[in-house]
């Protein structure tokens, strides 16, 4: 393993791989973990507006119950908020202002793209329980929880999106919705330049924000034009982003995962073909590179004030969201 | 570098490396793997070349090491020789130098070693030529192929063509195997020149009639060649010196010896010897005389013998001093004490020091028995000579007159006189002298000696001084008023040059040999001075000796043995030092002639002689007392009088390359499954 890999670990137990694919909702998250996940709500670092009133302190001056203020009265104030003891004392009209309480808005951007359906447990699988998982948590907490998938082949390759969803009770729809993407490359269906890749991706969503909120990019972040410029779209101010990088294990550590002898590696996405064989240098060779765009990856993303989050699709879910996600800010 | 069989190695190559590049070239057969991106990996791979600069071919190193493999297999198909100077194809010649230096035992490193000992030089040169010869004909068996011709010399004082230029295998090796030692002085010369006339072919068709093929000169020696400095290369001549010997080789010999029986007490002799050392440093040796086989003395102290000087700065490398041909051994002179032996004797000077050359250990000579001479004076007249000689100790002297010696010489008396002294005497018509001794002053003795002339006033300019009769002779007053200008035919040795032509005449033909003076000693001023009266003493004794002369100064290996025997001897046979006899048949009469002598020791020649129940004998020796000769350190290289050719050591165990080759493949082969195994797994 890696020394990325070790520092960061995100591996915590060898539980047995989850190989089949979501069918039903509750093949992405069950019960016993939907009870785990009540007690959990996804942390801001930052306070944003919300739009509707909720249970989340805000910027806003409002009518909760948590005084922040005074302010003199000019003409168009509500006069239930006059403090008349203050009145009566000083002969002078204040205003108590009190601190609002809002809603969060949380969106999840998942990679469709084909690279995500590979690996054992594939990728893409575990970034539709995660997913899952993360937005049943915004639904519960009564967060505006938005959900968006980008270059997924089975859907033209564009941006699917699910929009402003609240409450408990639209975990089915959500959990549908998730369903429903799918990076498995059809080549007859799809013409690769019609894909959206990171980047377009990133400045749909910059464009189409509608307030501000948590943004968590679920996806292994492997774009051969890079990550960066996406990214920027993304953390000019009104996210506050979580890059959750999500690795197989045969990326990580090819050699132990059965990767060997003369090879035609073909890229899933771009088919481009790289003929290698495996040798003693060559992993070495490969298992250095990785370190080093992982831990650039985690640089730039320091600089933007982006969490970085390296997950191995081998990690157990609930100690993922339970005890990994919290440690590391995303959750509380 | 060599090739047997390079075709099928070619063969070979063309056949499987490029199907092998070939399909290397067809890609290979590379799972397909869908992967969530290639980003990674392409830039792993891009890290991996950037940080290997041989990344492409470490890719390949199956190819590579596969590559190996095939090139070896098709190199040692070829057989690759990597003898250098040594051609297949035209014409070789292998030199094989079987002189004295070539019996020495150095022929390993290793001292100890009891199986090295038994080796000579020659053994090992022979060996080596032979093995050369054997990879020029493609070794034997299954990768033989044809070879050029091949031709073998043997060469000491002489060289003999042991087998003309063949292209057959066995008679080549035969040939090798058939060389002798022998202990002659090494010359280069002859053997070049025979290897030249064998090499040039003449077309009369062609403008340039003459043609030479050039071929390969293989010289098996330890470079101790005398005549080196005068032999030139040819141009396109292609010289290979195989250097036989060890530089630690270690001699020491007799380098000379002489006996000699006083003048007043003939029945006692004094032995002389010189010992060379051929070593770079000062030695100690015993020196012991024994006379028939019986120790007689011995020095008392061991002799010291100074190292070989070469003049060189004494820095250098004793090795490599000792290799330059230049170099002059040590030497140092012994006397023994005179001792009676009034009987004939063979007397052995031998140095009793250990070392790589036993043929130079000992000298020996053949004394003859205390005796004076019968001299006869022809045509004497009364003067300086006739009282000389009645002076002198002779055991008799009797004066004849012309007539009187011409009746000697029908009746076939002359063999009671060992030296006649002649005075200006001319044989009669139909009158020829008789095998016998001869000193003549004046006259035509015989025909060879005939005068055109007379020269007047005639002064002395040269003699060869080193010839026994001018012992204690300085003519350089010599002054003659009237000399016979005689021109003397090549074979007539000239002893002594006045200023206008030849005053002194050696002849030695058919028996007959004959001192000559071309004036009468009364017509000069040689009479009044001292070295006239040692002269005469030393022509009569020098004569005299003629029958036991080469008793006296032996026979050195080359030379030829012409003894003086009765003209009645038959059924001569001649006892070589091994042991082995061989009968001589006599082509003239009183006259055996054997030559040229191989080998040093005692002969003996025997003969029956009329009247005379037991076997007559006379015995001579041959030492080698050849200084040069013995250094035996090999020279590194051959000094030709126009360049050096550089020499090669060589020695026994000497293999082909291919094993070595398929053996590295096989490596190879191994390292490439384990490479694979290493890859796939």
């Amino acid at each position: 393993m890696s020394a990325i890999f070790a520092s960061n670990a995100t591996t915590f137990s060898n539980k047995p791989a989850i190989l089949k694919r979501p069918e039903r909702v509750d093949d992405l998250i069950d019960g016993r973990l939907m009870s785990r996940l009540d007690q959990v709500d996804v942390v801001s670092r930052k306070i944003f507006a919300g739009k509707v009133q909720g249970e989340r302190r805000s910027k806003r001056r409002g009518i909760s119950v948590e005084f922040a203020d005074y302010r003199p009265y000019v003409h168009g104030d509500d006069l239930r908020f006059v403090d008349w003891n203050i009145y009566g004392r000083l002969d002078r009209l204040f205003l108590k202002v009190f601190l609002e309480e809002e809603d969060l808005s949380l969106l999840i951007a998942i990679d469709a793209s084909a690279s995500m359906r590979w690996g054992n447990p594939d990728k893409f699988v575990f970034a539709q329980r995660l997913a899952m998982a993360l937005g049943y948590i915004g639904l519960v907490n009564h967060n505006r929880v938005s959900m968006v998938s980008f270059g997924s082949p089975a859907q033209g390759g564009g941006v699917q999106r699910l929009s402003n969803i609240r409450g408990r009770r639209r975990t089915a729809e959500m959990g549908q919705w998730i369903l429903r993407q799918d990076p498995t490359p059809d080549p007859k269906s799809v013409d690769p330049t019609t894909i959206v890749g990171f980047d377009d991706a990133m400045k749909n969503i910059a464009l189409a924000r509608q307030g501000r909120g948590v943004m968590i990019v679920l996806s292994d972040f492997l774009f051969k034009q890079g990550y960066e410029k996406g990214l920027r779209y993304v953390t000019g101010g009104g996210y506050d982003v979580f890059a959750m990088q999500i690795l197989s294990p045969e990326e990580i550590d090819p050699a132990a995962h059965g990767v060997s002898g003369d090879l035609k590696l073909v890229d899933v996405e771009d088919k481009d073909v790289n003929e290698i064989t495996i040798t003693p240098p060559l992993l070495k060779a490969y298992r250095d590179r990785l370190n080093a765009y992982c831990a650039k990856m985690r640089d730039y993303c320091i600089r933007r004030g982006v969490t970085h989050v390296l997950v191995d699709t081998q990690t157990d879910m609930d100690e993922l969201l339970l005890s990994y996600l919290r440690k590391r800010g995303l959750l509380r | 570098m060599m090739w047997l069989t390079p075709l099928t190695g070619i063969l070979l190559a063309a056949a499987t490396i490029p199907p092998l590049v070939a399909l290397y070239f067809l890609k290979l057969r590379r799972v397909p793997r869908p992967i969530a991106s290639t980003l990674l990996w392409k830039r792993s791979l891009e890290d991996l070349r950037a940080n290997a600069p041989f990344q492409r071919l470490r890719m390949n190193i199956l190819l590579l090491l596969q590559l190996l493999v095939l090139g070896l297999l098709a190199f040692a198909l070829a057989q690759p020789q990597v003898e250098t100077g040594l051609r297949r194809d035209g014409k070789t010649v292998i030199l094989i130098d079987n002189s004295a230096s070539m019996n020495a035992t150095d022929v390993s490193e290793n001292k100890d070693d009891p199986e090295a000992k038994q080796k000579s030089r020659l053994d090992l040169a022979k060996a080596d030529a032979i093995a050369r010869v054997e990879k020029l004909f493609g070794g034997s068996g299954l990768f033989s192929g044809s070879a050029g011709e091949v031709m073998v010399i043997a060469f000491a004082d002489r060289a003999e063509v042991r087998c003309p230029f063949s292209d057959s295998r066995s008679q080549v090796i035969d040939a090798i195997r058939g060389i002798q030692p022998t202990d002659g002085r090494t010359k280069i010369g002859e053997a070049l020149q025979l290897a030249r006339a064998y090499t040039t072919s003449v077309d009369p068709d062609k403008v340039d009639p003459t043609m030479v093929e050039q071929a390969a000169l293989v010289i098996f020696s330890d470079g101790r060649i005398a005549d080196l400095a005068e032999q030139a290369t040819k141009a396109g001549e292609q010289i290979t010196y195989a250097r036989i010997g060890t530089m630690k080789a270690d001699n020491v010999g007799v380098v000379a010896i002489a006996a000699e029986r006083s003048p007043d007490d003939p029945d006692r002799i004094q032995v002389f010897g010189a010992i060379g050392n051929g070593n770079p440093f000062e030695i100690r040796a015993d020196v012991q005389l024994s006379v028939d086989d019986r120790a007689r003395a011995i020095t008392p102290e061991p002799l010291v013998v100074p190292a070989a000087n070469s003049g060189a700065a004494p820095e250098v490398d004793p090795a490599k001093r000792m290799s330059d041909v230049r170099v002059t051994p040590g030497r140092e002179q012994v006397v023994f004490l005179p001792f009676a032996q009034p009987r004939d004797a063979i007397i052995t000077v031998t140095q009793l020091r250990k070392d790589d050359l036993a043929v130079d250990d000992a000298a020996a000579l053949v004394v003859p028995p205390a005796k004076r001479l019968r001299v006869g004076h022809v045509n004497a007249a009364k003067g300086l000579l006739d009282l000389l000689l009645g002076e002198m100790a002779l055991e008799s002297y009797e004066q004849l007159s012309p007539a009187e010696f011409e009746q000697v010489i029908k009746d076939a008396t002359f063999e009671r006189f060992d030296v006649f002294v002649l005075e200006n005497y001319t044989p009669s018509d139909g009158v020829e002298l008789p095998p016998g001794r001869y000193l003549s002053f004046g006259g035509t003795p015989v025909p060879e000696l005939k005068s055109y002339g007379e020269h007047e006033r005639v002064f002395f300019r040269t003699a060869r001084q080193d010839h026994p009769v001018f012992r204690a002779v300085n003519p350089v007053d010599l002054w003659v008023a009237s000399a016979q200008a005689i021109s003397p035919p090549r074979d007539v040795e000239v002893l002594m040059e006045g200023t206008e032509g030849p005053l002194m005449f050696a002849v030695d033909r058919g028996g007959v040999r004959v001192l000559h003076v071309a004036f009468d000693p009364m017509n000069s001023n040689w009479p009044i001075s001292r070295s006239f009266v040692n002269f005469v003493p030393n022509a009569l004794e020098w004569l005299g000796a003629a029958g036991d002369a080469l008793a006296l100064a032996g026979l050195q290996p080359g030379e030829s043995a012409v003894v003086r025997l009765p003209v009645s001897a038959t059924n001569v046979t001649l006892v070589f030092p091994d042991g082995h006899d061989q009968p001589v048949s006599i082509t003239t009469p009183g006259q055996f002639a054997y030559g040229p002598i191989r080998r040093t020791g005692i002969y003996t020649i025997s003969w029956d002689e009329p009247g005379r129940s037991e076997r007559q004998q006379r015995r001579f020796a041959a030492n080698l007392l050849n200084a040069q000769e013995g250094m035996i350190v090999p020279a590194e290289s051959l000094s030709f009088a126009d360049k050096p050719v550089q020499g090669t050591a060589t020695s026994n165990a000497r293999s082909a390359l291919w094993p070595v080759l398929l053996g590295v493949a096989m490596v190879l082969l191994l390292l490439e499954w384990w490479v694979y195994q290493r890859r796939t797994s």
